[in-house]
């Protein structure tokens, strides 16, 4: 129950990863590999560099961006390449992977000689580690000369059901510090981390790198709400931001010449054992579904998400037990730390809009349920409503806490009125920070969808 | 249940695109969702959605007028028998009389007949309100292939709710359709209209058909027996006048003559309660309003002002009239009002300041809070325009003082 504004979203669901931390051996290993296209990487234009059929060797590269030569994806491990999946205009939605069980994955090579800003950069684009950049405006991997005024490092996560790094940051200490050393190489402004109150993260000591602390609720910490305050992007001034555990792989690579491809990501939702695991980015979510459901829960329709529930892609959708369908996209996505299990679909009830509600979920308090205390909920992936006229309630503003008044923002970007939401400043924003409002939204609208289509006119045009 | 679903499964291929009655779904739509909720799964990358629906928060909102509603009805058989009894009027002359005989009677004092009388009153004016609506539109949404959306539900309790007890009901379907026709649909229907329809299809009755809108006969059911509006009594001889009828008590329980809705200032407190609650309606709007009426109202009631009017204090004029049933409905409704926080704020400070404006200035019309709201309603694009230019230049100040001392 929530009276009086405060700006932010607060969804009580179940499903939260045990805090305990994952042991140094903890590696869930799937048989499968697919590393995902537009999903990842919007506006792609490949050139592949691999054909159905073929044999890859671990590191080896598979397709680049024709409008960005500095994104290169590169071969996690080694196999054949079993589908390589098109959509619609030819975009590429995956590439598929069978693991190749007898190939030992590369030792460590010598410790790589980065003397130079310019050859840092060639290495993290030749390792395929350039892609954990992204760059507003536009939100895409930058080209390989972009110069940004700041490089924000996403070390606190608010999103529903996401693991605290904190922890995990201090397990790896002197990797995320050197981490933070190569990205000063990298910029002439600023390196910023963002963080919790009580995180306490290690950083380097060197003026250009400053903490900035994150308060609750979501969507605090998403970097273009972090950005609104900090460092606002322009056309003129580019802001890059990566996750922590990427600066981690930084470092491993530069200092110690390990390829590190294991990610900690957490499992959560109606899993089993909702808790954090190691995956690798491209992991086979239905071979993970189907070994962390159990029993008759595997009968029941599931939804597997990769990325956080308000903002990822759909993985697999089925009951669990049927394996392997093509098309689908069920890989773990290349910027995800988190997979979420939810209950799809649910019953039809009569005459719902009279009902009192006692266990459904809204932000607004027109549900029994808000009058119970901390309240937890079983959420499924109802849509709860169907499209309807756009009613502008209070509740947008209160979504996103952003210096600049949401709903005309909202309106100018559901119409397409490019002008008007690059004034109100669109080009701070990604689709992820958004996604607060698709979910509150009671007519069933999808901002973040409205901001890409912008997004790319305004990019197209000019 | 199984029984209906099975039969709405049935027909709904009719009703899909290549089926025998594809341009009525919007019907169909409206029918299926009315009575199950939708099993439809979210799609895109967003893969939760909130609870809330248009259909819930609208079926709130009606749900928020019933204690005005119930409390009218009740207040208006109430007023009717009791004056129908002091001027010895034994029945009523029309054809209200048919249900009210059938079922009730004229005994005042007797909860049953006070209630059954205000039922036959008001059940008329909310079905010619309902049916004449919803064919609109019906017709709209067929035409245009946009689906109906369920705001309609309010628009009409809110409009059958401002109308005086005896208005000639081909009045109420003149009114509605202007309402629906010229103030929504015309522009694409609900969420992208720019007045209250409900207050539109008012206001043109009020100024279309005066007789039928003002004056001290209007406000009671039966032929024959008149009563005076608080608000009429204040503009001819100020609070003394008011004051020798009713008690501030009276006024705010809302045992007064008034349009079916408005008397009650509890009643709607009840609903403005529930609309607060579920965080629908615009605490915003609400207080800009309280605080636009209060400071203009002392204003004349401080200055020396000769109008009757001004020497009202403003928890007096709060009570009267429609101000507050004005202010909890129909000027919180979203669509209309202005979007920004800043800008609810403005927004019901001018709705608040003009209805003291037109209520002390305005010699022909007692009421001024219905002309309020809609002027209000046309300045809101403005007050938008103006709070997001200047918040921008302060964000764009901001943003290049930052740039500034970085280089």
């Amino acid at each position: 129950m929530r009276l009086f504004n405060k700006s932010g979203l607060f969804l009580p669901i179940k499903g939260e990863p045990a805090a305990s931390l994952p042991s140094e051996a903890e590696y869930t290993q799937t048989d499968r590999i697919g590393l995902l296209g537009v999903p990842d990487f919007p506006g792609l234009q490949p050139s592949m560099m691999v054909q159905e059929g073929d044999q890859v060797q671990a590191g080896q590269l598979l397709w680049t961006d024709r409008k960005n030569p500095a994104l290169r994806v590169n071969a996690p491990v080694a196999g054949t390449v079993s589908l390589i999946d098109r959509g619609a205009r030819r975009i590429l939605k995956s590439l598929c992977i069978e693991r190749d069980a007898n190939q030992e994955p590369p030792a460590a090579s010598a410790r790589l000689k980065a003397e130079n800003p310019q050859k840092i950069r060639e290495l993290l684009i030749d390792s395929g580690l350039w892609t954990s950049f992204r760059e507003r405006p536009y939100d895409k991997v930058p080209q390989a000369d972009s110069a940004p005024i700041a490089i924000l490092v996403t070390a606190a996560d608010l999103r529903p059901l996401a693991f605290d790094p904190a922890p995990l940051i201090h397990r790896h200490t002197e990797d995320f510090v050197a981490g933070l050393e190569i990205l000063l190489q990298l910029t002439e402004g600023e390196v910023l981390v963002s963080e919790l109150a009580h995180a306490k993260l290690p950083v380097p000591a060197n003026a250009r790198v400053r903490k900035l602390l994150i308060e609750d609720p979501y969507p605090a910490s998403l970097p273009g709400l972090v950005m609104h305050r900090f460092c606002p992007p322009t056309l003129q001034h580019k802001v890059w931001y990566l996750d922590w555990q990427d600066v981690i792989a930084m470092a491993r690579l530069l200092r110690k010449g390990e390829r590190d491809l294991e990610r900690y990501v957490a499992l959560t939702g109606m899993f089993d054992r909702p808790r954090i695991t190691k995956l690798i980015p491209g992991a086979d979510l239905a071979q993970v579904a189907v070994s962390e459901l159990s029993g008759d829960r595997l009968q029941q329709n599931w939804r597997i998400v990769s990325g956080s529930v308000l903002y990822g892609h759909l993985a697999v959708s089925m009951p669990a037990h049927q394996h392997w369908q093509p098309g689908i996209s069920q890989w773990l996505g290349r910027y995800h730390a988190q997979v979420c299990a939810l209950k799809e679909g649910g019953p039809s009830v009569f005459a719902n809009w009279l009902r009192p509600g006692w266990n459904q979920f809204s932000n607004l308090n027109i549900f029994a349920s808000s009058l119970i205390p901390k309240k937890t909920f079983e959420l499924n992936t109802l849509r709860h409503g169907a499209d309807r006229g756009l009613i502008p309630l209070e509740i947008y503003q209160e979504m996103l806490p952003l210096e600049i008044p949401v709903m005309p923002l909202l309106k100018a970007l559901i119409v397409g009125d490019t002008e008007k939401a690059q004034q109100l400043g669109c080009l701070e924003l990604g689709e992820e920070d958004l996604a607060c409002c698709t979910f509150a939204c009671p007519s069933k609208y999808d901002y973040s969808a409205a901001l890409r289509a912008n997004l790319d006119r305004i990019e197209r045009e000019g | 249940m199984n029984f209906l679903k099975k039969q709405l499964d049935q027909a709904r291929p009719s009703f899909q695109a290549g089926g025998r009655f594809e341009s009525l779904y919007p019907l169909f739509d409206v029918l299926e969702n009315f009575l199950f909720s939708s099993q439809k799964v979210t799609s895109g990358r967003t893969h939760l959605r909130d609870g809330a629906d248009v259909q819930r928060i609208m079926a709130i909102v009606w749900v928020a007028t019933f204690p005005a509603m119930f409390w009218g009805v009740w207040n208006l058989g109430h007023l009717s028998l009791v004056a129908m009894e002091a001027a010895g009027i034994s029945s009523v002359s029309d054809w209200h009389a048919i249900p009210i005989e059938l079922l009730g009677g004229y005994q005042a004092g007797n909860l049953w007949h006070e209630l059954w009388f205000g039922l036959c009153y008001f059940v008329p004016i909310y079905m010619v309100t309902f049916g004449v609506g919803i064919a609109w539109e019906a017709i709209f949404a067929i035409v245009r292939g946009h689906e109906i959306n369920e705001g309609f539900f309010v628009t009409s309790v809110l409009f059958a709710l401002c109308c005086p007890p005896d208005v000639p009901l081909w009045q109420v379907a003149l009114g509605i359709s202007f309402g629906v026709v010229i103030a929504k649909e015309i522009f694409g229907g609900t969420g992208k209209n720019f007045i209250n329809p409900a207050l539109a299809g008012r206001a043109f009755l009020y100024l279309a058909y005066p007789a039928s809108w003002t004056g001290d006969t209007i406000w009671l059911g039966a032929d024959g027996v008149s009563a005076a509006t608080p608000l009429g009594l204040a503009a001819e001889g100020g609070l003394q006048q008011v004051q020798q009828h009713y008690s501030l008590a009276e006024v705010a329980l809302g045992t007064i003559p008034g349009s079916i809705g408005e008397t009650s200032l509890i009643a709607i407190g009840i609903g403005a309660a529930i609309l607060l609650y579920t965080r629908i309606a615009s605490w915003r709007i609400m207080a800009g309003v309280i605080l636009g009426m209060t400071l203009t109202s002392l204003l004349f009631y401080w200055s020396s002002s000769s109008s009757a009017v001004a020497s009202i204090p403003p928890h007096w004029h709060f009570a009267m009239g429609g101000l507050a049933f004005g202010m909890v409905f129909m000027a919180t409704e979203p669509v209309s009002a202005a979007n920004t926080a800043l800008g609810r704020w403005i927004y019901g400070a001018i709705i608040g300041a003009m209805v003291i404006l037109i209520r002390v200035l305005n010699p022909g019309f007692p009421e001024g809070m219905m002309l309020a709201i809609l002027f209000a309603n046309l300045c809101a694009p403005l007050i938008d325009h103006l709070v997001t230019e200047s918040s921008l230049k302060r964000r764009l100040g901001r943003i290049e003082q930052l740039y500034r001392v970085k280089s």
